[in-house]
């Protein structure tokens, strides 16, 4: 796989990039200075393997931001840690300006996560799982189903389903849906939350390449016009350097590389990738 | 391919290791061969009992339905016995089973003292558990009743826990990541999983009330059974046939009724 032409992909993109006046109003996609998450010397481990070892790294509001590295790397388990699934061993986090231990029920309501195989309850509707959703919510009590939920979550939810496109796949179980469209329903039930920002583990790995691009479309379009913050976990160099502000590599569970990713080499990704990568940027 | 290169030639088939996992198996085959001779059952009895077999069948055509309205009476009463009796355990046993699992157990590591005492009402056969209740409560439907409850609540509440520790976590965790509470996961996401394994579960625990509280009737828990023991203690053979006759028709359309209340509650909704 080349890519050399993905990076001279971005740089060209980079120069058509008109630049911003300093009188210009910014757009809603605009990163802030304002920390969203914060975290420090991050530690984790399963029984006496060190999963992460003390991993440090911030994100700014209206950041999206791509973690790359290979298997075993440490990538979910720091989506994990970052969504209050696990508590880490050492370390700490703050998340929008409080810290995450522990997790309150409002901090996690302000966070989503995608999952690679979007984790969706495949006997129940497409309505009845975007109305998961609101699980944690002071209403979440009667958002089991979509029959007993109120109103006004029922309507949130139609509205998300018309932004994934799914509006008239509404009373399908989920079940029988393809993996593209069982993604889009997961992104549903995260939008349903209004997060100021969105975890995403390997979201496109079960996906063939034009869903997965079509998911990564709809990511950037979420970071881009709503805002929201985007903390995406991939194996795809490619699209991590089309569609990320800013790239953080991980190795064995340590961060590598930490940079913007227009500011990217393909020499710096060998980082993350060690040997398996050429110095020309192609993967051996 | 290198042929003599001990990396490219298969395994043996037979190792020690081989030998040893057939051990058990041999085992159990030689307990079965041993106990069957302890028992005394020996083809030469088998053979000596066809004629006295063939005998009374044909001592049971053609069966006499002349009391067919005090059958079918008793005969709803079983049925009414084993629906009372199903129904009861298997709603006591929804919440059992949650507390009998490992995963979803609302006070961790207690799943060990719920899964014994579901063990205990498993153990003592509802045969037993009908004599108990008789002698406490006195001859009537309302120990039979209970002989099902309990029997029920012993066969349903292991399988309800089964199905529910084997649910797929992934959904749960989504759930979880959400900020759903303990209930919300098990009714979001764990009871739909479970599901077509409790429906199974709860049909086969009807079918085999309904035969369970044929048998309790002999022992003085009410319904069919004690006109059976009578019909049969009377060498009213004619008689025994009819009534068996009746309880097949009443089996057979439970399971009809069991097949199709599978197939309503396990087509995709909601």
């Amino acid at each position: 796989m080349t890519f050399v032409r993905c990076f001279e992909a971005r740089d060209s993109k980079n120069l058509q990039r008109p630049v911003a006046e300093p009188d210009r109003q910014l757009p809603s996609n605009a990163v802030s200075d304002e920390l969203l998450l914060d975290v420090r010397g991050l530690g984790f481990a399963y029984g006496k393997s060190a999963i992460l070892k003390g991993v440090s790294f911030s994100v700014r509001a209206g950041e999206c931001v791509v973690l790359l590295g290979s298997n075993g790397a440490g990538k979910s388990t720091l989506l994990r840690c970052c969504a209050g699934l696990i508590t880490p061993k050492t370390g700490s986090m703050v998340f929008a300006g409080c810290d995450t231990q522990p997790w309150t029920a409002a901090m996690r309501r302000r966070v989503g996560l995608i999952f690679q195989k979007h984790q969706l309850v495949p006997q129940y509707s497409v309505l009845t799982n975007v109305v998961h959703g609101r699980m944690g919510f002071p209403e979440g009590w009667r958002c089991c189903w979509h029959a007993t939920a109120p109103e006004s979550v029922r309507q949130k939810a139609m509205l998300c389903l018309r932004q994934v496109d799914l509006e008239s796949k509404t009373l399908q179980p989920a079940r029988s849906l393809s993996g593209g469209e069982s993604q889009r329903v997961a992104i549903a039930r995260v939008l349903i939350r209004e997060p100021d920002l969105i975890l995403a583990d390997e979201p496109t790995a079960s996906l063939d390449p034009i869903s997965g691009k079509e998911i990564l479309d709809r990511l950037q379009r979420l970071n881009r016009d709503q805002g929201v913050t985007m903390l995406i976990a991939t194996h795809d160099i490619t699209r991590a350097l089309e569609y990320s502000d800013r790239i953080i590599g991980l190795r064995s569970g340590e961060i590598v590389i930490d940079e913007p990713t227009a500011a990217l080499s393909a020499e710096r990704l060998q980082a993350v990738y060690g040997n398996r990568l050429s110095s020309e940027g192609r993967l051996q | 391919m290198r042929s003599g290169d001990p990396h490219f030639n298969p395994p043996p088939r037979w190792t020690a290791r081989t030998v040893r996992d057939l051990i058990p198996l041999l085992a159990l085959a030689v307990m079965v061969v041993m106990s069957l001779g302890a028992s005394g059952m020996t083809l030469d009895s088998f053979y000596r009992g066809i004629p006295r077999m063939t005998r009374l069948v044909r001592q049971m055509v053609p069966p006499d339905f002349s009391r067919f309205p005090a059958i079918i009476e008793a005969l709803g009463v079983t049925t009414q016995i084993a629906i009372a009796g199903t129904g009861l355990g298997l709603a006591l046993s929804l919440p059992l089973g949650v507390f009998a699992s490992r995963t979803q157990t609302p006070i961790r590591g207690t799943h060990l003292i719920f899964h014994g005492w579901l063990a205990l009402l498993r153990t003592i056969p509802e045969l037993v558990w009908a004599i108990v209740f008789v002698a406490c409560l006195g001859p009537g439907a309302i120990a039979g009743v209970l002989a099902i409850v309990v029997d029920t609540l012993g066969f349903a509440g292991r399988f309800f826990a089964g199905a529910i520790d084997d649910c797929d976590r992934g959904p749960q965790e989504a759930l979880t990541s959400l900020g759903a509470g303990r209930v919300q996961i098990l009714l979001g996401a764990v009871l739909p999983a479970a599901l077509p394994t409790m429906i199974h579960t709860s049909v086969y625990a009807l079918e085999r009330a309904l035969r369970a509280s044929v048998v309790l009737g002999i022992v003085g828990a009410g319904g069919i059974g004690i006109e059976l023991k009578v019909a049969m203690e009377l060498f009213e053979f004619r008689r025994a046939s009819a009534i068996i006759l009746c309880i097949l028709a009443v089996v057979l359309l439970v399971e009809l009724a069991g097949a199709s209340i599978r197939r309503r509650l396990l087509a995709p909704n909601h």
